[in-house]
């Protein structure tokens, strides 16, 4: 069977090692970017079959995380590939804009735990 | 003729009064009931004609039977009206039907038997009835009734208040002038003529009654009676003192010259005076008014130009306007060839011409404050006057230099007269006067107006300058409030940035936590190479403590920034600050080497130790390295070296200055200002590290000056940060 490929952009890199064992354990490959340019040329190059995209990036003068969502979804090349929200930041205001720019679903980190999430994405997958 | 004339007119204004009182309130009973009256007036004032008519002598017995019955029914319909006026109690129906129904037997016994009117009799002057076997009863009952309604009427008027009391004051009026024309028709007349002619005219007077009660009725605010009752009063004693006066001529002249008095003569003559008393005053404003316009030179209504000029200054508060109305009024009035408005100008201590009309433009006329001229206005409150100049005594030289130049220039700019303008003893103003075009001195009269006027002006001056400078200070303080409404909205804006930030930042480390903990629970963490295991138990240990240092920030933030908060002299100990500061580059070292940044600490030092509360500024300095650390790159792109940060001494007589120097990012000039506030990040902070909290300067800043001393920082964008923190080397109570 082919694993599917999970990408995570998150700028933190204590939290992406946290995911990358986490999927990995679980059967996934697991790919990151920590930052926005290497996020969008990963997601085009690497086909992955779900991303998972914090929102608050250091790197804010380039893009937000709003604004990588965008970008995924306007591009033909990956405006397919299902996106998970996956933040800290919990305002009404960032869901919203989110699953308007297109997100299949909008997590906060800390108020859901590692297997939930490896649930919810397998969810999203599956639809 | 006249007599035909006088009823039809007289019967047709009460029935149309009557109509208008019905067409006003169709359903409300006190209207039907006058309505009801007042039909029952003109019946009584034709029958009364047609009883003494020449041409109805046939009918005579009849007309006075009819006279009688009305004169009984009237009676009735007063009652009930009194009853029902200004204003209808509920249930008197019952009543109502009893009256009319007494009132028509009444009628019908009068009109065709001989109970109650027997016969008439006849004498030179007209008909007289002889009464029946009812005629007593009759007359009592007649009576009965009328002092039932005056009983009622006066019951009423003394409860009633307000628009009703007014009311039954017209009501009672009109009763007065129809007794007051009935009486004298009935009795003055006959005296002066010597016949009974005009005694039937008296019935007509009921006019004045139904008129005002109509008045009463139909208009919802009344005139004040009393005014009307005066001025009726005044109008009516005059034509009798006058009418009385011409007569009394009339019949001295008449028997002088031996011819006897005629009654129509008399009548006509006294009619003439009246109608001459009624169009005098007419005639004559007609004719004032055309000697206003063609003898202007000297004849102007003092009065009407000063009420038109009062009622103008009352109607604007705008300076330009009030000036325009001063000059314009009096310049028109007074016929003068020029005129101008000098204002004193606060800040110049000037009187600079406001407005001019005449003057010639090149002359430029302005005084300075406190010279002769408005001195000597101020002090005598009178204008000063050309023409009368020549006469001023001149006391000293100066005084005669002064003048002279005061004559000079008046001259000059062919003024004539200088008022004015005075309000709490200062002088706000001149108004400049040119010559009359009549060349004609200014009058007596003409000063008192101008005196009248001036302080009209000054009020209305005063006023709307006040209200000039009121409007400054409003849009002043709208200006104010806005600025704060800015401020407030702008620390609300932070309020809700922080809340988010400060959840964000909460939740980042608390995550990591749960996570790894929860592998660890399921055993997921034990089957990852040891390698892993071991970097993700540090991620955990390293987010820990984040978490710690960010609800420390906060609690710190709060202790400090609570009104209550203190150092105390008593908490301080000497430190070595060499020690101190090896210290917290040590416990730094981790980060700094994470970061690829260099902390050094340059040496020597200027001293060796200093005095405060340990804990404080530990955390202080402790913040300001570790924002030195965060908010400097490895390698500084523009100017490519490499990231560093410097910690250096100095001191001076009273204090040290610790400076942490970075050749970090930098901070944006105009941000400097508000770096130190509570939960502000300059704007490239997010740049370089998300997960500020906006309180580390603020704790800094607060704990440094609770320590006697100040913060200071230079940078500008990209060009790297120092900040220098001064503490006092002998602190004491005087400066913590």
């Amino acid at each position: 069977m082919i694993k599917q490929k999970i990408l995570l952009i998150e700028d933190d890199p204590d939290q992406i090692l946290m995911y990358q064992n986490k999927f990995e354990l679980v059967g996934f490959d697991f790919i990151a970017a920590e930052n926005a340019e290497s996020g969008l040329s990963l997601a085009k190059n690497e086909k992955p079959d779900i991303v998972l995209l914090d929102l608050l990036l250091k790197e804010l003068t380039t893009a937000t995380g709003l604004e990588i969502l965008k970008k995924l979804k306007e591009d033909y090349e990956t405006k397919n590939i299902p996106i998970i929200v996956l933040t800290n930041f919990d305002t009404r205001q960032a869901e919203e804009e989110s699953i308007k720019l297109g997100a299949d679903d909008f997590i906060i980190k800390s108020k859901i735990g590692l297997s939930p999430l490896v649930e919810r994405v397998k969810k999203v997958l599956d639809k | 003729m006249i007599s035909i004339i006088t009823l039809t007119l007289i019967s047709l204004a009460i029935f149309i009064l009557g109509i208008l009182v019905f067409i006003k309130g169709k359903r409300n009973i006190t209207n039907i009931s006058f309505v009801f009256l007042s039909l029952n007036m003109i019946s009584w004032i034709i029958a009364n004609y047609l009883a003494d008519a020449p041409s109805q002598v046939a009918n005579a017995l009849f007309w006075n039977r009819a006279t009688f019955a009305a004169g009984c029914l009237m009676g009735v319909f007063l009652l009930l009206f009194a009853l029902v006026f200004p204003k209808s109690p509920k249930r008197l129906l019952a009543f109502w039907k009893l009256a009319i129904f007494i009132g028509l037997v009444i009628t019908i016994l009068t009109l065709f038997t001989d109970l109650i009117v027997e016969k008439i009799e006849f004498y030179d002057w007209g008909t007289n009835i002889v009464g029946g076997s009812l005629y007593i009863p009759v007359i009592i009952w007649a009576v009965a009734i009328i002092i039932t309604t005056i009983a009622i009427l006066v019951w009423k008027y003394k409860k009633s208040q307000g628009l009703e009391k007014l009311q039954l004051r017209y009501l009672f009026l009109g009763f007065f002038l129809f007794l007051l024309f009935t009486m004298t028709l009935n009795l003055i007349l006959p005296v002066i003529t010597g016949t009974n002619e005009y005694a039937k005219y008296g019935s007509y007077s009921v006019i004045f009654l139904i008129g005002f009660t109509t008045y009463a009725i139909t208009r919802y605010r009344l005139m004040d009676i009393r005014l009307i009752i005066k001025r009726s009063l005044v109008t009516f004693l005059s034509f009798i003192v006058i009418v009385f006066f011409v007569w009394g001529i009339m019949a001295v002249v008449g028997s002088l010259i031996g011819r006897k008095p005629d009654p129509r003569l008399t009548i006509v003559g006294l009619v003439s005076v009246v109608l001459a008393i009624l169009v005098f005053s007419l005639v004559k404003s007609f004719f004032e008014h055309l000697a206003n316009k063609y003898f202007f030179t000297s004849l102007y209504n003092y009065q009407t130009a000063f009420e038109k000029l009062a009622r103008e200054l009352t109607h604007t508060i705008n300076l330009d306007q009030i000036i325009d109305s001063i000059i314009e009024s009096i310049k028109d009035t007074m016929r003068l060839d020029r005129a101008g408005v000098l204002l004193l100008n606060e800040q110049t201590s000037n009187y600079q011409v406001q407005k001019t009309i005449g003057f010639a433009a090149d002359n430029g006329i302005s005084l300075v404050r406190n010279n002769f001229l408005t001195n000597h206005l101020l002090k005598t409150r009178q204008p000063v006057i050309f023409q009368e100049l020549e006469s001023w005594p001149e006391n000293s030289d100066s005084e005669r230099s002064e003048i002279g130049k005061l004559k000079f220039n008046m001259k000059h700019i062919e003024a004539a007269l200088c008022l004015p303008l005075i309000i709490r003893n200062k002088l706000i103003g001149i108004i400049v006067l040119g010559n009359k075009i009549s060349k004609d001195a200014y009058t007596k009269e003409d000063l008192r107006l101008l005196d009248s006027i001036s302080h009209q002006a000054s009020i209305a001056v005063e006023n709307a300058r006040l209200y000039n400078n009121m409007e400054e200070i409003v849009d002043s303080q709208t200006k104010d409030i806005k600025a704060k409404a800015r401020h407030l909205e702008k620390l609300l804006k932070m309020r809700s940035e922080f809340l988010d930030t400060t959840s964000h930042q909460l939740r980042t480390p608390t995550s990591v936590l749960i996570g790894i903990l929860e592998m660890a629970v399921k055993g997921e963490l034990d089957m990852l190479p040891q390698e892993k295991k071991q970097k993700q138990l540090e991620g955990a240990y390293l987010k820990a403590k984040k978490l710690e240092q960010i609800v420390s920030d906060l609690l710190r933030a709060s202790e400090l920034d609570s009104a209550s908060f203190r150092l105390k002299l008593e908490d301080f100990r000497e430190i070595n600050l060499e020690e101190f500061l090896n210290r917290i580059i040590t416990f730094k070292a981790l980060e700094a080497e994470k970061q690829g940044v260099e902390v050094c600490l340059a040496k020597p030092l200027p001293c060796s130790k200093i005095f405060g509360e340990k804990i404080f500024l530990d955390e202080a300095m402790g913040n300001l390295i570790d924002n030195a650390i965060k908010y400097t790159p490895s390698k500084n792109k523009k100017t490519d070296t490499k990231g560093k940060i410097i910690i250096s001494c100095a001191k001076d007589d009273k204090n040290i200055h610790i400076k942490i120097q970075d050749n970090g990012i930098g901070i944006p000039k105009e941000e400097i200002g508000k770096l130190f506030e509570k939960f502000n990040r300059a704007s490239n902070a997010k740049e370089m590290y998300t997960d500020g909290t906006g309180l580390g300067l603020f704790i800094v800043k607060k704990i440094i000056e609770g320590h006697g001393g100040k913060i200071e920082v230079e940078s500008g964008l990209g060009q790297g940060s120092t900040f220098i923190a001064s503490l006092p080397l002998q602190p004491s109570l005087k400066n913590i």
